[in-house]
């Protein structure tokens, strides 16, 4: 089991002025599922590619169990790595693919057949050893691949998109075996995707990046409920946060003709930006549909209703700005008014320069 | 180059025989105009030092690493264009795909199994140039889209850049080999995400570098604008191709409002006279970009 640590790493490649990987700093603790999410070129998979050892890194320590391995060679790091498509030998059997890795680090026989057999059993394969890849489905040929895996029986599992060659149904059942395999295991895993239902239904922590830079660290809870700026609030999500332009007054905020009071405590936060612009963020689910009228609430007219089953969500525009909305399933649609109302206590704001948070 | 200077250069690192060393795949072997074979240890060679040792020498193939009676017979008659005996039987016709390695630890014969074990009859041979460049000589023409490379990366836990060039002329393979390796050498240098690689994808390399060679044909002037260009314009315009042309979610990658992008994209076509929203002008755009990045990249090395 393993802890790892990537203290100020920098990735430079040939000596460019562009960082890929700007000062990344995160400690993994054992046993923890972390998945490393954003766009495509964020860096999140040549940060993936600095743990493996095939990425040499540009400045900065990495640590598997407080030992530095800038230098270690790959293979020396006792790890293993998962990888997009099912990545199997085509014309050898299920034993086989999983056995491969083993043989060439010349293990005996016996080892080799008691750590497969295991690895199958946990895995549910163990019907299938001795069928070829073109034998079984999808779900099947990835477990074969994270059997392969699992045999090495390594510190740290990294898995660079798993999941993004299966269809979207394949994806939601493997992504609830991989969790449950890493609860089993208990081996510590960093795991690289651009999708972030997936970081958000797997991880203990997310770690968000765009740029080659971290954005933001925390639980699944912690980044959707507090986004630390804009971009994660946009990433984030489906669908994503809103944000509206507004100006601070002495009771709340202004969205050019409405005004959202807002409670003393926040008000003190936002002392500062009085009379200046910032960005509000609302979840479309913070916006409630109120069949009454309150004060802090406000008609719109519903451009776009899409009924999802249990869910609707509504397309509105609101003094200028495009919100989207999500209700529970109601029987409106495009071209009426409704009534709706923001949940002050769920309202984020935005400095409009950076764009962080303030509050 | 003589092979003395080449030693006062290397000292230790260059071996005169390869008797002489209990690891010949730690290093990179040549061979002069009068047969005299040398190694140069692959810790001590740049990818350019690599490729311009490739140019004033033969690259030999050393027994150590060409074992097979098979694979010498392939290595000789596509280093050395040395055909091979006329009672063996050879195709007409082979697909092969070029390889380079990085971290790679040694593990040839293992190597060669596992690529064995994935082309299974379509697998013909493995030949080796150096410890860590190869050819994988194949029957018929094979997809394996990124799969292999995915499988030595997990098994062996190295890097693989693969060329795949489909339907070559067994006669023709030691007129091809160095320009095929020299194109894979540019493209991984060019292209460090990408793995695997199409000949037809390279076409735009293999003319630059044609045009490079025409005296007539000079780019620095070219390649001058370009280098003064402000980064967020061409920034601006690789996302803007990335995205197809599609001005909305190439603004959206770009975290700017599709009219700021459209702004800079103008502002392109004032600077350079190549409007980078019509197809033949982004296509030399994106020729010339290619080469400023590649130049950039041979300078950092």
């Amino acid at each position: 089991m393993a802890s790892i640590v990537l203290n100020h790493i920098k990735k430079r490649y040939d000596n460019s002025d562009a960082f890929a990987v700007k000062d990344f700093q995160l400690e993994i603790k054992d046993k923890e599922f972390i998945v490393l999410v954003g766009p495509s070129g964020c860096g999140k998979s040549t940060t993936l590619r600095m743990i493996a050892g095939l990425e040499q890194i540009s400045e900065g320590e990495l640590y598997i169990n407080d030992k530095k391995i800038n230098d270690m060679a790959p293979k020396d790091r006792d790890i293993a790595m998962v990888f997009q498509n099912y990545a199997l030998y085509p014309h050898m059997s299920v034993y086989g693919n999983m056995a491969f890795g083993l043989k060439i680090r010349k293990l005996k026989k016996s080892e080799i057949d008691q750590r497969v057999r295991e690895a199958a059993k946990v895995l549910g394969l163990e019907d299938y050893l001795d069928r070829k890849p073109k034998a079984l489905s999808g779900g099947q040929r990835q477990r074969v691949a994270l059997g392969r895996a699992m045999v090495r029986n390594p510190q740290v599992f990294l898995m660079d998109e798993p999941l993004s060659n299966l269809d979207a149904k394949l994806r939601v059942q493997m992504r609830s075996e991989i969790a449950k395999l890493h609860r089993r295991l208990n081996v510590t895993t960093v795991y690289v995707t651009h999708d972030q239902t997936e970081a958000m239904t797997m991880a203990d922590r997310i770690v968000i990046m765009k740029d080659g830079e971290i954005q933001q660290i925390g639980t699944p809870k912690e980044v959707y409920n507090n986004p630390a700026n804009v971009f994660v609030g946009g990433f984030i999500g489906a669908p994503p946060m809103n944000f509206v332009p507004a100006i601070v007054s002495e009771v709340g905020v202004q969205i050019n003709d409405h005004i959202i009071s807002l409670p003393a405590e926040t008000m003190d936060k936002l002392h500062a930006y009085i009379g200046k612009s910032l960005i509000v963020g609302i979840r479309p689910e913070d916006i409630e549909y109120v069949k009454s009228t309150e004060e802090t609430a406000f008609t719109a007219t519903i451009d776009v209703a899409e009924l999802l089953g249990s869910e609707s969500l509504l397309y509105i525009n609101f003094e200028g700005n495009n919100l989207i909305v999500k209700i529970p399933a109601e029987d409106v649609r495009a071209g009426d008014t409704i009534t709706l109302a923001f949940k002050s206590d769920k309202l984020r704001f935005f400095d409009s320069e950076t764009e962080t948070l303030i509050v | 180059m003589r092979l003395d200077q080449l030693k006062s250069v290397y000292g230790d690192a260059l071996i005169d025989d390869p008797s002489k060393v209990t690891n010949p795949g730690a290093y990179d072997w040549f061979k002069t105009k009068d047969g005299t074979i040398f190694g140069v240890r692959n810790d001590h060679l740049s990818t350019n030092e690599r490729r311009l040792l490739d140019l004033s020498f033969i690259p030999y193939a050393p027994k150590s690493l060409n074992r097979t009676k098979k694979q010498l017979l392939w290595a000789r008659l596509t280093f050395n264009d040395t055909p091979p005996e006329n009672t063996v039987q050879l195709p007409q016709s082979v697909n092969l795909i070029y390889f380079i390695l990085k971290k790679f630890s040694n593990q040839h014969r293992d190597l060669e199994s596992a690529i064995h074990s994935f082309f299974h009859n379509a697998y013909l041979t493995t030949i080796w140039k150096s410890s860590e460049e190869g050819i994988i000589v194949l029957k018929k023409e094979q997809d394996c889209s990124g799969e292999l490379i995915n499988l030595i990366m997990s098994d062996f836990y190295c890097d693989l850049f693969m060329l795949h060039v489909h339907e070559i002329a067994v006669s023709s393979l030691s007129r091809m080999y160095a320009d095929h390796f020299s194109l894979l050498n540019k493209a991984q240098l060019l292209y460090p995400d990408q793995h695997d690689f199409q000949l037809i994808h390279l076409l735009p390399l293999m003319l630059l570098d044609a045009a490079q060679r025409q005296k007539n044909f000079d780019l620095t002037k070219w390649m001058t604008k370009f280098s003064e260009l402000p980064h967020d314009l061409i920034k601006s315009v690789e996302i803007f191709f990335y995205h197809n042309f599609n001005l909305s979610t190439a603004a959206n990658e770009l975290y700017i409002h599709r009219n700021s992008l459209q702004y800079r994209l103008d502002r392109f076509y004032q600077i350079t006279g190549l409007d980078p929203k019509k197809f033949k002008d982004a296509l030399i755009i994106s020729l010339l970009l290619d080469n400023q990045r590649y130049e950039q990249r041979i300078k950092d090395q």
